[in-house]
């Protein structure tokens, strides 16, 4: 693997430049922001979670639809990509291939995260020095 | 200006209000669309609205739908917010009566534009909607000037003749009675040869006054025309009419007048609907009790 595909690949978890200039270029904005996300994305995960439960297409719909949406304006596209085809396998109302795809869901989102909290760290770090 | 947002997604929500803060808006936010409609329908709120298509309770485009049948003359301005496949995007946006729309994760600079078209249109709805406001009162005003008589404040003989075919038609049509009282000031002629117009003006005015003090609301009190008045009494009989005549007339004619050196009196006629009459022949009726009233010396109540 060259540095250049591991450079895409942390650019596909979480888009750092994007998401700031999405903020005016605003820091302090920005880290809200992300802060934000991640005190909501977990619960947005739950319903999720909820939702193939109780074998509830629409439900699913919504509540990937939310997080997909989310994930998006953070410019998480790794996340948003699986949010998203689990929105689009919920309207055809296959669960299992859906339950299939939470740990994928999972495990994005957790890169999200670790992204986001050294984002979070290090845009504050910039400003101290 | 302010920008109501309704976005379920708290991180949008919260990154939305900021950036339109950021540009000089005072946003207002609502987290579904149940509470996005509670704020729509206080009586004030903001104009320009910016809806996620997709939100738990009531949707944008159903927002929208329900805006549109509620505004009158001073509509919102709707940009509807989409993301997506799942939404149909552009057409079905605008259909469900949006101005605009904008896909999500939005460009800010055209959000900022978008936004700004939005609050222009918002104005130049507002100018309009106020110059309307203006019309509209100042034809009422028009309306209620070509009806009221100008020196005494009094309906005039148009508003008069107005009122008297509606209340004549369902009197005759319920049954009710109707009664009339023509009244004419003795000697005025002499009031405004001797004192001159302005002051023959105060004594009209006065006896005016007296007229809108003693009739009922229901009654129309006018002014025929020079000294002349006519008063429409809906619902009552002519003993009752003659009753409320003899109390103006001895009114006007105790009362110290502040505008005349010497006591002007007036004379009354009385006249009931018969059957068969029409407009002009019950006018005919009571205008005769009036000469009668004046050719039998003045100052009193003649009723037909
Ligand atoms: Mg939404």
């Amino acid at each position: 693997m060259t540095s250049r595909d591991q450079g895409q690949e942390t650019i596909d978890i979480f888009d750092m430049d994007k998401f700031v200039h999405r903020n005016l270029g605003d820091l302090d904005l920005s880290r809200d922001v992300a802060t934000i996300f991640l005190d909501s994305a977990p619960e947005y995960i739950k319903s999720i979670r909820n939702a193939l439960d109780a074998f509830d297409s629409v439900a699913l719909r919504q509540s990937a639809h939310k997080l997909k949406g989310a994930a998006d304006n953070l410019a998480l596209s790794s996340l948003s990509k699986i949010a998203g085809r689990i929105e689009t396998i919920a309207q055809t109302g296959d669960f299992e291939i859906n339950r299939q795809l939470l740990p994928e869901l999972e495990l994005q989102f957790d890169q999200a995260e670790i992204a986001l909290k050294n984002f979070i760290v290090t845009s504050q770090e910039k400003v101290r020095l | 200006m302010n920008i109501l947002i309704a976005e379920d997604d708290a991180p949008s929500r919260f990154m939305l209000q900021s950036l339109l803060t950021k540009w000089g808006y005072d946003v207002t936010v609502a987290a579904d669309g149940d509470e996005a409609w509670k704020i729509l329908c206080d009586p004030v709120h903001p104009l320009l609205v910016i809806l996620d298509w997709l939100m738990p309770g009531i949707e944008g485009p159903e927002i929208v739908r329900r805006l549109r049948m509620k505004e009158g003359n001073n509509p919102h301005y709707v940009i509807i917010m989409t993301s997506g496949t799942s939404e149909n995007s552009l057409a079905l946006a605008l259909d469900s009566g949006a101005d605009d729309f904008i896909t999500k994760p939005f460009n800010n600079s055209e959000l900022r534009a978008r936004v700004n078209v939005g609050c222009r249109i918002t104005r130049l709805h507002e100018a309009l909607a106020e110059k309307i406001y203006k019309l509209e009162s100042a034809t009422e005003t028009i309306f209620e000037l070509a009806r009221t008589d100008e020196l005494t404040g009094l309906h005039n003989r148009r508003s008069f003749n107005e009122t008297f075919t509606l209340v004549l038609s369902s009197a005759r049509r319920h049954g009710h009675p109707l009664s009339l009282i023509s009244i004419d000031l003795d000697h005025f002629k002499t009031v405004n040869d001797t004192y001159g117009h302005t002051i023959g003006d105060m004594v009209l005015k006065e006896f005016s006054d007296l007229l809108k003090d003693m009739v009922r609301i229901e009654d129309v009190a006018s002014r025929w025309g020079g000294e002349e008045f006519i008063i429409m009494l809906p619902n009552t009989a002519s003993e009752a009419a003659a009753a409320l005549a003899e109390r103006i007339r001895s009114n006007f004619e105790q009362q110290p007048s502040s505008a005349s050196p010497f006591a002007v009196t007036a004379s009354f006629g009385v006249a009931q609907l018969q059957n068969g009459d029409d407009e002009d022949s019950l006018i005919r009726r009571v205008d005769d009790a009036l000469y009668t009233a004046k050719r039998e010396g003045r100052n009193r109540v003649v009723t037909v």
